[in-house]
């Protein structure tokens, strides 16, 4: 019994094994995130107010290898009172140019006059596309950051890595918002600013889906 | 002693034309200090955020503050 014993020992030693289970080996955790940034269709256009994978855009503290993957800006139809305003306001000259205030001034004066309105409204529109250009919020493939510009002299510049971000909650309020697809991105974190709005950005769905994604 | 007659006579006879041109100047100055800010704001933010687009706006913003110098050369010398 024990020599049976010992040969059956001797066999099961001897026997190739049918099956060896390879050894499973966690993917490294950029590349869940390269995976969400891969299915991004790249947008480039430089006015555009979602900008996708854009190339040639950097920030303040930016991370050595840290990838833009998305500029956010408030959606175009934001800007529709400013630019009204602005074409109303270039043809406002035409309407004054007979009224007697105006006629009775020489024509040095009347071209100076004509020459500051436009200079004015030139300041006017300019920092109206300053604010819109400059007032971003960044996704990267490490955080979120947003940077507010409230007029031209006040900054704000918030952020929170992605590991601290808690919850996403999206707001599209109005039928203008539902029509043209944009609203608030709303991300409540653990980082010391515990909240970071993204305001009447596009596709706030696409946004906080990619967020959930990168966080997940 | 002035003459009242003449002193009204005076300012009545005096032309608005210069005065109207110191204002036009003095807007023009602030103007100009506002068109050099913002320039430095550009400048700042594209600091905070920079993409390939960012030096279109700095000529922009350089543009405006160089305009406004020449707009006021004009009035100084022209009105």
């Amino acid at each position: 019994m024990l020599f049976l014993n010992f040969k059956l020992l001797i066999i099961n030693l001897n026997m190739p094994d049918l099956y060896t289970a390879k050894p499973t080996e966690k993917p490294p955790k950029t590349h869940r995130k390269t995976s969400v940034f891969d299915r991004l269709k790249n947008v480039e256009s430089p006015f555009s107010a979602f900008v996708v994978k854009p190339d040639g855009v950097s920030f303040e503290n930016q991370r050595r290898g840290e990838a833009v993957l998305l500029v956010l800006r408030k959606h175009w139809i934001t800007n529709l009172g400013w630019v009204t305003m602005g074409i109303f306001l270039v043809f406002m000259p035409l309407i004054f140019v007979e009224f007697p205030v105006i006629t009775l001034l020489p024509t040095g004066y009347k071209l100076v006059v004509f020459i500051s309105w436009y200079l004015l409204l030139i300041a006017f529109l300019f920092e109206k596309f300053l604010i819109w250009f400059f007032d971003v919020g960044v996704v990267t493939d490490q955080r979120v950051i947003d940077i507010d510009f409230y007029g031209l002299i006040y900054k704000e510049v918030s952020e929170a890595n992605l590991e601290k971000i808690q919850d996403v909650t999206l707001q599209q309020i109005g039928a203008i918002r539902t029509v043209f697809d944009f609203g608030n991105v709303i991300i409540q974190t653990a980082a010391e600013t515990n909240k970071i709005d993204f305001e009447d950005i596009p596709h706030p769905q696409r946004v906080s889906r990619l967020l959930e994604d990168l966080t997940r | 002693m002035i003459d009242l007659n003449i002193a009204v006579n005076d300012l009545f006879n005096l032309s608005p034309w210069p005065i109207i041109k110191f204002f036009f100047l003095v807007a023009l100055l602030i103007y100009i200090i506002f068109a050099f800010i913002l320039v430095r704001q550009v400048s700042v933010m594209d600091k905070i955020f920079h993409s390939r687009f960012n030096v279109f706006i700095k000529l922009i913003s350089i543009a405006l503050f160089v305009l406004s110098v020449v707009v006021l050369l004009i009035v100084l010398k022209f009105l």
